[in-house]
């Protein structure tokens, strides 16, 4: 397991995020590659710091960390809390401290995996608890049994942990930003390569938690950021002007987190290829991030991975009613789907349903009738739309939670853990913005 | 079938099989073409204390006229409005938990109603009337759906509001 090792000032903040910073002349040790390079600008490096510790409440985190990065400093004491912040930024800004975000979730996922019961790559998620980051501390050691218990697991389980060390989480929007930008120069250097392979895809969208990531992208066109009643409005656009996806034109929106698209930076083509969606080199395309802490609170969102598995438990969930575990245990599944998508097309080429869009059940009943099908089954179709028609799980829908990578230099097969996105109203991108809920990246451009 | 069933259910009333030929006792108060798929006519009609929506399209190809009635407690005209409002208040405003679909049922007139949430707009389900598309005999609810477009675009929420008034006035 590439996680920087032995020597280090290991810091946790009160999300559960694992921060190691490793001196260069620490630099022996076993390391990965992805440090965080955002924190060597100046700017960023020290409100990196600033919001890890608490400026108001220092009380030595930070100068144990200059300890550390400083060995040998003298009369410590007589340097302020700033003078200490200002040489660790300068640090961090020559390279001369570098920092990785960490994943302590991996001891999780060893032992889980070591009894069998794979839990998943859901560490890839960070926590949804909204908490002033605190430094602990803890002088970084990893543990001979935890490296022991790692290498043991099975090579066919190590997905579901390799996924978990690759996530990406900015601390915020702004980080976010700053991580793309990393992502550009890195592309322009040496070219575009997935974050995940096909199996860790797999692995995040049975198992993982991306729709509860903080940190959700929403990729659309230009034009959708200003509602077509309102011109002169700016941001009057909402998140909800739907975009046929894999998914549909049925979805809410179509998103996926921060995390599943960050290796794509912000360039429209990759992103496109990504997402299973056809580049159009004449549209501006634009990328709404969105701190779904901050938006769920006005918008009511649940972002939730388009598996069959979590579809059907969302459905369960929040219509029992109407969508029980019998419902969803017959006809989510890949067998009913082709037979959903069967009578759909049918009814579509028999001019009850106006087009492959539609999803009008009386149009929908009245072509069923015309068929010899059992009654039961008729029924139980009747019923599906009605689920497509709520759910937005279409007759194209896959189950597999996956888009279909199109970029034809990818190794890869699968694009993104696509995710379905539920909400009573949707709420204009102005509104969002006003709040801090967004950041918008426009006019999006080609590596 | 699936649905599961926590109300008694009432007799469906007479069937409304073309919109243009009312029963005696039937008055129609509000009319309008939902655009949002297809050409389809949204027709209210009062039925003493009770409202029947009738949902006309015809068959792309065959022309085939088609009439789909959906009934509620006349009330629904005053408690919709404030039903769909209540519903769409975010956590932050004392709605319901983020991803909820469903409000609570509540008893309008005898009957059992709530609001969902559709991907396109908003659902009416009336879990105390068979529903006219079910083909079975087993349980299946009223529901009726109305796009985003239609209630807010081509004006159906307006419409239902004017309705409403006029019901609370007492003027229906």
């Amino acid at each position: 397991m590439n996680i920087p090792g032995q020597k280090g000032f290991k810091v946790t903040d009160l999300m559960g995020n694992h921060y190691l910073f490793c001196h260069s002349y620490d630099a022996g040790i076993e390391v990965v590659p992805t440090h965080l390079t955002f924190v060597e600008d100046a700017y960023y490096g020290r409100t990196f710091l600033q919001e890890l510790c608490e400026l108001g409440s220092l009380e030595g985190a930070l100068r144990d960390l200059y300890l550390y990065a400083r060995s040998h400093a003298h009369h410590l004491h007589q340097k302020s809390d700033w003078d200490v912040l200002i040489q660790l930024t300068k640090m961090l800004e020559t390279g001369e401290l570098k920092v990785w975000l960490t994943r302590d979730i991996l001891k999780e996922h060893a032992a889980a995996l070591r009894s069998k019961d794979v839990p998943m790559a859901s560490g890839a998620a960070t926590s949804n608890t909204p908490a002033k980051p605190v430094i602990r501390r803890r002088q970084a050691e990893e543990s001979t049994s935890e490296r022991e218990t790692s290498a043991s697991v099975h090579e066919s389980d190590m997905s579901a942990v390799d996924a978990a060390s690759k996530a990406v989480q900015p601390a915020n929007l702004a980080e976010a930003k700053v991580l793309l930008a990393n992502r550009r120069k890195q592309i322009a250097a040496t070219g575009y390569q997935p974050k995940y392979s096909d199996k860790e895809l797999k692995q995040l969208a049975e198992h993982g938690d991306v729709g509860g990531e903080r940190f959700q992208v929403r990729f659309m066109e230009m034009s959708y950021l200003i509602d077509r009643n309102t011109p002169d409005d700016p941001l009057s656009g909402k998140l909800g002007m739907v975009m046929k996806g894999e998914s549909g034109e049925g979805a809410k929106y179509w998103s996926t987190s921060f995390d599943q698209l960050e290796d794509a930076d912000s360039d429209p083509k990759l992103i496109s290829e990504k997402l299973g969606l056809e580049y159009d080199s004449g549209t501006s395309y634009c990328l709404v991030i969105v701190d779904t802490q901050k938006a769920a609170p006005l918008t009511g969102v649940k972002s939730v991975s388009a598996t069959f598995n979590n579809v059907s438990e969302f459905a369960n969930t929040e219509l029992p009613k109407q969508f029980s575990k019998d419902f969803t245990n017959r006809v989510m599944t890949p067998k009913f789907q082709e037979f959903y998508s069967e009578h759909y097309s049918a009814a579509v080429n028999s001019g009850d349903l106006p087009h492959q869009w539609s999803r009008d059940t009386d149009a929908f009943q009245n072509y069923l009738q015309t068929t010899d099908l059992p009654l039961e089954d008729q029924e139980l179709l009747i019923t599906r739309m009605e689920m497509h028609d709520r759910i937005g799980n279409n007759q194209d829908y896959l189950g597999t939670g996956l888009t279909k990578e199109l970029n034809s230099e990818s190794p890869n097969s699968c694009g993104v853990v696509e995710t379905l996105n539920f909400e009573r109203k949707t709420v204009n991108l102005k509104a969002l913005h006003e709040a801090g809920a967004i950041t918008i990246i426009k006019d999006l451009e080609i590596v | 079938m699936t649905y599961i069933q926590e109300y008694s259910v009432a007799a469906s009333l007479p069937s409304i099989t073309d919109h243009n030929y009312l029963p005696c006792d039937a008055t129609e108060i509000g009319r309008l073409m939902d655009t949002t798929e297809r050409e389809k006519l949204y027709v209210l009609i009062k039925r003493n204390q009770y409202l029947s929506i009738l949902a006309v399209f015809r068959n792309l190809k065959t022309n085939k006229y088609c009439c789909t009635q959906y009934d509620f407690p006349l009330k629904v005209l005053s408690w919709f409005p404030k039903a769909l409002e209540e519903f769409q208040k975010a956590p932050a405003e004392g709605g319901l938990h983020a991803g909820a679909m469903s409000s609570v049922d509540e008893d309008v007139d005898g009957e059992m109603l709530c609001v969902q949430a559709a991907t396109q707009g908003y659902y009416i389900v009336n879990w105390s009337r068979q529903s006219p598309i079910a083909v079975t005999t087993a349980y299946k609810p009223t529901e009726i759906s109305f796009s985003y477009h239609f209630l807010y675009d081509l004006g159906f929420l307006e419409l239902w509001k004017d309705l409403g008034e006029k019901y609370e006035r007492g003027e229906i």
